[in-house]
């Protein structure tokens, strides 16, 4: 039972690298934590692999590589690292402190959910489910409480990140070009929103999302 | 089941022809991607039919190691996006042209323009023909992707906006139906003991009963909230009057008419699985509240809405509502009322979104407080727009009636009496505001600053044959289609299709109404 | 029974096809004649009155055959295509293609008015809204019926909006959403027989039985939908505003015609359709109600216009009223038992439906007539018309009179049985009804009396007296054109007709309202004399008053020289009026404000034979005027209670609902997260 424990201390690191990507001051900053991110998410799937003789679990962990630690962060530090709003400053509606202790209280509450449910393949990596529902949240969260859209951005990514490893954790031996199918989205998503979040800027010389709010009733 | 390669083939040709478009150099004369952009469409429409045909002829087809599967009620689907993807496509080319002619569009947008029409009618070929559950929702999640551009295409303020609001909007809601997704699977999988065959719909279907209820349940209300965000249900609907007003009219027409649908497929799918697991109360109770309050909250909305464009998508809300309403009332009668209903909305909602086109055209604003007297300035734009309104109103003989009417006949049928008046009497509301499009800007009179004049026949044309299509369906659905809608509830529901009051869908293959209406007979009765 | 015989005519279904085909001709015929409104009146107007010539042929014979059916499957197989021709649904075909015919006579020569602004959509809506107004009487399944019904709303609301100006589109507005309203109701209420029946067809609906609960629950959706058709008070706010807002040849359709038909439908789903189920004694008390308060308050409000088509189309109000009073005995004979009440009541509901199609028709045109040499509505601004339009005064008096219930004319007639059956039903019953129908008779009464003010107000301010035209400059209107003054002849003879010939009509009539509750005939004349179902409690003769009336030469004349203002009887043409020796001035003559004082006076005699009638009248005299002014406070209420909360209503619910649409997409994230929540707790509770 250790790869199982492995997988569920692995999955607490991944919210502390989290945290990291939501309350990092600069997007190209982010960008660089969200490498580091995925990395422990691929290090979980190896993991993950080994306690569940997964051959898919494998191809995953080597195509989340290539596009979670290497494609999708140089994609978004190139695009965003041109991209400032002085006038936004942070763009924090919550200060940081708030924001690690409803994290907190976001994994709590997403533990106690999971512990819940009967789910007879994912007994021993509750917590690590838990903590798959506790990211996506998290990522939500981020979208939700920053004004900076470039942080929807990595919003998006950390709600990916999350669905992906629950995905993994209860899916694992879907066929690989599922995965496949799922990790292109991400990226293309990931380059639309690169792409319209620098033509926004462009445009309205602003990244706040409250100034994307003339559309209305 | 019949394996074959069309599927596979009607999926790649928009895919090359976007690919094509893609490596094109961007300073191509405008016919070239036009040319382009015509093959893929009739490509689509072909195909599809051809498709449909069989299926109507009663085989599914497979492809792909049932990866693909196209039964009779994903026919109903791609039957709207065949039909009316390459109407509104067909709309586009002149639409497009004028907006080049006018500087309302950078001509180096049209490779833009073009190459994601294709790949969005792609995805959503994708998204109605996959088996898969997982390779499903990668489908809507890239609708969502293959379409932003097109929302944006204008690269104004507001249309930035929106499609933002789109992407972002459509992306977190969808995620949250990989959660139903992921669930569905892992419960499959605990029951079939391999993963290989949980993650087909057709599997899981077949096996739906020994599920766990309490999974399925949690799965299907991960897949409402989620595709139902994509499939602008009330109150994950607020994407949609955005992405519908700033998106060019064709697109608006494709996005309301097809992209909305594609969506409602996947929940039909999965209602499908969860009428078997747990029975049909649960799944009908949730799409009957979302339905109720979407038609409740969007009637007003609709009534006050002052531009044109925006209050056609409060309208589609409403009738996805009323859709949801139809599934939720369940039984074949309110399940077949349901498909019906969505290619009768299919085809008006686009007639009236290429007639807000024309007002584009001919007033180049969509406040209606500005339009006025269509009718004099440009009569067959008028005419079609009355006739699109009058139809989306639920008038007879245009289509939609008929389907409303199942819809509260199914309802009624089904002990939901005062449910269904409500909706009715919010049904009255939209007619009203309806009534005041007409009123005030189709008819009227005009200001004057108008020159009169009507649009381009390649306008014209698209929207005539859309209104053909809406009046053959309101007076008689065509015995294929009547099959079709016939075959397809059963593939959604669960025991036997025992009703009381007939539909149209429910001739007999043998009995072509048109040959039945043939004979007619006067004869007294004897009264007291 | 039969007294008229139509042997030589071909089978009234096959006449109907021909009917409605003619109008679907005129209706094309007009469209391709765009372009040429000259035309366009003519290849829509001639098809039109063919098409109420073989509508009358088809109607009128079958009003005493037995029912035809015409059947062909529809393109749904739960929409038989049936058409049914009963006596009941003769009855309308008959007063539609009446109407219709003199309409379309009429309409070739008052649509010049129209030229160069739509005459061949006018000929299109037109010959649409007939032929759908006839197939909805005689459709015979609920998918078609409703069908047909919108088509009628929907052709008629592009008639009412023709004008095109803020206050027609307004209108139109009001008129099409209590239509459709009225449509969804009605659709509940056949939704709900379907379920019983098993299928759309009325023919099962008929024979289905539903709950008692249910049944009263079909009714009182029924009632709703078809009322708010009909326009009795409280669901009548569009009519005042639709009907004037329409062209006069279109207004005299619809309120002569298509309000009957909210009337045929409660009479078809309350007594035909629901006749197999169990009905309750509060379904007749409710229209009972509804009438007499409709009638009163229609009356009272039409006295206060000054716009001449508002006042009639209050006034259709008004006769709706009565029409529901003499439904509602029918339909308290029907469910006490008592077949003779329930035929008498369901008669005199029929006969005046006839009546108030024929002087209403009249007056409409009238009416136009008018407007269409003053061009305008109000009748303060005409005055002295009669003398250079006698035949269109000549009309419209016979109509005036026929409408105040003046006999030997036809609206005393029906107004004399719908007395009859309230006292019938006074006589028996129970306790309640012992106490409301004399109530209701009452209402009756003081309804009448209002009506005859009211006409003679209106006759008095458009015809008599000296011009009142603000620009004096404007010289004397000319007489109508001749189509329009035929179409007003007609309708004025059938209105002398209908009464004068009451002991041929009424049986006839009778034989309807018996057939159509499927009660045993009752006797309603004897030689030239009415008798009310037979009871040997009141009899009456309209030939025999119209002899007397003849006889004694010296009262038309007399009433003549009242109502046009007392300068007849020394005419001395085209001078002013003596006016006590100073210079005649406008204001000297009586206005429409004017005429309510010195009315008892000048109609003292015609009150009386009221008050012997309705033996009720003593002791109201004194808090008549206070009643008035007290009820015609409400009329505004209708406005600010109903139309204006519903509108407000959507309204607000739709500003207070968009901050839902706030802007902000990370508020819209949250919504998603909301739903799932509350989904979530519902899944798992």
């Amino acid at each position: 039972m250790v790869g199982f424990q492995l997988v569920n201390g692995l999955a607490g690191l991944l919210i502390v690298t989290s945290l990291l990507v939501i309350l990092a001051r600069r997007p190209g900053l982010s960008a660089k934590f969200y490498s580091l991110q995925s990395l422990v998410l691929v290090a979980i799937f190896i993991a993950l692999a080994g306690v569940q003789a997964s051959h898919e679990l494998y191809l995953w962990s080597a195509s989340a590589f290539v596009t979670k630690v290497v494609l999708v962060p140089i994609i978004m530090y190139r695009a965003f690292s041109k991209l400032d709003d002085p006038k936004l400053g942070s763009g924090e509606v919550l200060p940081p402190a708030m924001s690690i202790v409803l994290a907190a209280l976001v994994v709590v509450l997403c533990y106690w959910v999971v512990s819940g449910v009967a789910l007879p393949a994912a007994a021993a990596i509750k917590p690590a489910l838990a903590v798959s529902l506790a990211h996506f949240f998290l990522g939500l969260g981020c979208i939700v409480s920053q004004r900076n859209i470039l942080k929807q951005v990595f919003g998006y990514c950390l709600m990916e990140n999350g669905s992906h490893l629950t995905l993994a954790l209860l899916a694992a031996k879907a066929p690989e070009l599922v995965e496949v199918g799922i990790a292109t989205d991400a990226i293309f998503a990931v380059v639309i929103m690169a792409i319209l979040g620098t033509r926004i800027f462009l445009t309205l010389h602003t990244l706040d999302a409250r100034s994307l709010t003339t559309l209305k009733g | 089941m019949v394996s074959s390669n069309l599927p596979l083939l009607l999926l790649c040709g928009p895919l090359a022809v976007a690919a094509l478009i893609g490596l094109c150099p961007r300073n191509l004369p405008a016919a070239c991607f036009e040319f382009a952009h015509l093959a893929s469409i009739t490509f689509v429409l072909v195909l599809s039919l051809v498709i449909v045909g069989q299926v109507m002829n009663g085989s599914d087809l497979t492809a792909f190691g049932d990866w693909f599967v196209i039964d009779s009620l994903g026919a109903v689907f791609l039957l709207v996006i065949g039909v009316v993807g390459f109407l509104t496509g067909l709309y586009s080319i002149s639409y497009l042209r004028h907006d080049v002619a006018h500087g309302a569009l950078d001509a180096g947008k049209l490779k833009i323009y073009y190459g994601f029409f294709s790949l969005f009618l792609f995805t959503m070929l994708l998204a109605a023909s996959s088996n898969n559950i997982v390779m499903m929702w990668v489908a809507v999640e890239a609708t969502t992707l293959g379409s932003a551009f097109l929302v944006g295409v204008y690269g104004q303020r507001s249309s930035l906006e929106a499609a933002w609001k789109y992407v972002i909007i459509c992306t977190v809601g969808v995620a949250f139906g990989l959660y139903g997704t992921v669930l569905a699977y892992s419960n499959g999988s605990d029951v079939l003991g391999n993963s290989e065959g949980a993650i087909l719909w057709t599997t899981l279907v077949a096996h739906a009963r020994a599920l766990d209820p309490m999974l399925a349940k949690l799965s299907f209300v991960f897949v409402v909230i989620g595709f139902g965000t994509k499939a602008g249900l009330f109150p994950m609907h607020a994407w949609l009057p955005d992405a519908h007003s700033e998106a060019p009219s064709p697109v608006s027409g494709l996005l309301s008419g097809v992209l909305l649908k594609c969506a409602l497929l996947v929940i039909v799918r999965y209602y499908a699985i969860t009428v078997r697991a747990v029975g049909p109360d649960f799944p009908q109770m949730l799409v009957l509240i979302l339905g109720t309050l979407s038609i409740v909250v969007a009637a007003p909305l609709f009534f006050i809405q002052q531009d044109l464009k925006r209050k056609l998508a409060y309208s589609s809300i409403e009738h996805i509502g009323l859709i949801a309403v139809g599934l939720g009332v369940g039984g074949p009668l309110g399940v077949g009322a349901a498909l019906l209903h969505t290619l009768n909305h299919s085809l008006a909602k686009a007639l009236l979104f290429c007639g807000a086109g024309n007002v584009m055209m001919k007033f180049g604003t969509r406040d209606l407080g500005l339009v006025k007297g269509l009718m004099r300035l440009a009569p067959v734009s008028g005419v079609f727009l009355l006739a699109g309104v009058l139809a989306l109103a639920g008038f007879p003989p245009f289509n939609v009636f008929v389907s409303e009417f199942l819809v509260f006949a199914a309802g009624l049928k089904a002990g939901y009496f005062w449910l269904m008046l409500i909706c009715a009497l919010f049904f009255t509301i939209t007619v009203g505001g309806l009534i005041q499009i007409i009123a005030k800007s189709v008819l009227g009179k005009t200001t004057g600053t108008v020159p009169a004049g009507d649009v381009g026949w390649g306008a014209l044309l698209p929207m005539s044959i859309l209104l053909v299509l809406i009046l053959t369906m309101g007076v008689a659905v065509p015995a294929p289609v009547a099959r079709l809608l016939q075959n397809a509830p059963a593939g959604v529901l669960d025991g036997p299709a025992d009703v009381a009051v007939g539909a149209p869908w429910q001739t007999a293959p043998a009995a072509d109404p048109v040959a039945v209406a043939t004979g007619n007979s006067s004869h007294t009765e004897t009264n007291p | 029974m039969t007294m008229m015989s139509f042997s030589f005519l071909p089978d009234p279904m096959d006449l109907l096809l021909v009917s409605l085909l003619l109008s679907a001709f005129g209706a094309l015929a007009s469209l391709l004649a765009k372009g040429n409104d000259g035309v366009a009146t003519w290849v829509a107007g001639l098809p039109g009155a063919l098409a109420g010539l073989a509508g009358l042929a088809a109607g009128l014979p079958a009003l005493t055959s037995p029912a035809s059916v015409f059947e062909t499957a529809g393109p749904y197989p739960f929409a038989h295509f049936i058409l049914r021709l009963d006596p009941l649904s003769a009855l309308l075909v008959a007063v539609i293609s009446l109407l219709a015919l003199v309409s379309w006579i009429y309409s070739l020569a008052y649509v010049r008015e129209y030229r160069g602004r739509g005459v061949p959509a006018m000929g299109f809506f037109m010959n649409l809204f007939v032929a759908s107004m006839i197939l909805v009487v005689v459709a015979d399944n609920a998918f078609w019926f409703l069908v047909f019904f919108e088509m009628m709303s929907l052709t008629s609301y592009f008639v009412v909006i023709f004008d095109q100006d803020e206050e027609a589109v307004r209108a139109g507005f009001l008129y099409f959403l209590v239509a459709h309203a009225g449509s969804v109701l009605i659709m509940a209420a056949f939704f709900i027989m379907a379920n019983y029946a098993g299928s759309y067809d009325f023919a099962d609906f008929r024979t289905a039985t539903l709950p008692a609960p249910l049944a009263s629950l079909v009714f009182l959706l029924g009632f709703l939908g078809f009322g708010a058709k009909a326009g009795m008070i409280p669901l009548h706010i569009w009519l005042p505003r639709a009907h004037p807002a329409a062209p006069s040849h279109a207004s005299a359709l619809m309120s002569g015609v298509m309000i009957k038909i909210g009337v045929f439908g409660i009479v078809k789903v309350a007594i035909d359709l629901l006749g197999a189920s169990p009905n309750a004694l509060w379904w007749g008390l409710l229209v009972l109600a509804f009438g007499a308060v409709s009638s009163v308050l229609g009356v009272v409000y039409a006295l206060a216009e000054h716009d001449i088509k508002k006042l009639l189309a209050y006034h259709s109000v008004e006769n709706i009223g009565i029409i529901l009073l003499g439904v509602g005995v029918g339909m308290i004979g029907m469910a006490t038992g008592n077949p003779a009440l329930a035929v008498l009541g369901l008669m005199a509901g029929f006969y005046h439906l006839i009546n108030h199609a024929v002087f209403k028709g009249l007056l409409f045109l009238g009416a136009g007539s008018v407007i269409f040499r003053m061009h305008t509505k109000d009748m303060e601004k005409m005055g002295g018309l009669g003398r250079t339009m006698p035949w269109t005064a000549l009309s419209f008096l016979i109509g005036a009179m026929a409408i105040s219930a003046i006999p030997p004319l036809n609206g005393f007639v029906s107004e004399w049985y719908t007395y009859q059956s309230l006292f019938l039903a006074a006589l028996g019953g129970t306790p309640f009804v012992k106490f409301a129908t004399p109530i209701a008779a009452m209402m009756l009464a003081l309804t009448g009396a209002l009506a005859v003010m009211c006409f003679v107000k209106a006759y008095g301010v458009i015809f008599a007296g000296p011009s009142r035209h603000p620009d004096p400059s404007h010289g004397a209107p000319e007489e109508a054109p001749r189509p329009m003054l035929i179409g007003m002849g007609i309708l004025a003879a059938a209105c002398i007709v209908l009464g004068i010939a009451a002991p041929v009509v009424a049986p006839v009539v009778g034989t309807i309202a018996s057939r159509t509750l499927g009660a045993a005939p009752v006797a309603f004349a004897d030689g030239a004399l009415l008798i009310p179902a037979g009871e040997g409690q009141a009899v009456l003769s309209t030939p025999l008053i119209a002899v007397l009336l003849i006889g004694m030469a010296v009262l038309p004349v007399v009433i003549k020289a009242m109502l046009s203002g007392g300068n007849t009887l020394a005419r001395r043409k085209g001078e002013a009026p003596w006016a006590a020796g100073y210079l005649p001035d406008v204001h000297m003559s009586a206005t429409a404000g004017s005429f309510a004082q010195p009315i008892r006076m000048f109609f003292g005699p015609l009150y009386d034979v009221r008050r012997s009638l309705a033996s009720v009248w003593t002791g109201l005299e004194v808090r008549f005027e206070r009643f008035v002014t007290f009820a015609r406070r409400t009329e505004p209420l209708w406005d600010r209670h109903i139309v204006d909360p519903v509108t407000e209503g959507v309204d607000k619910a739709g500003r207070r609902l968009q901050p839902i649409q706030g802007g902000d997409f990370r508020v819209y994230c949250l919504y998603i997260v909301a739903a799932l929540v509350v989904l979530l707790a519902l899944t798992v509770r």
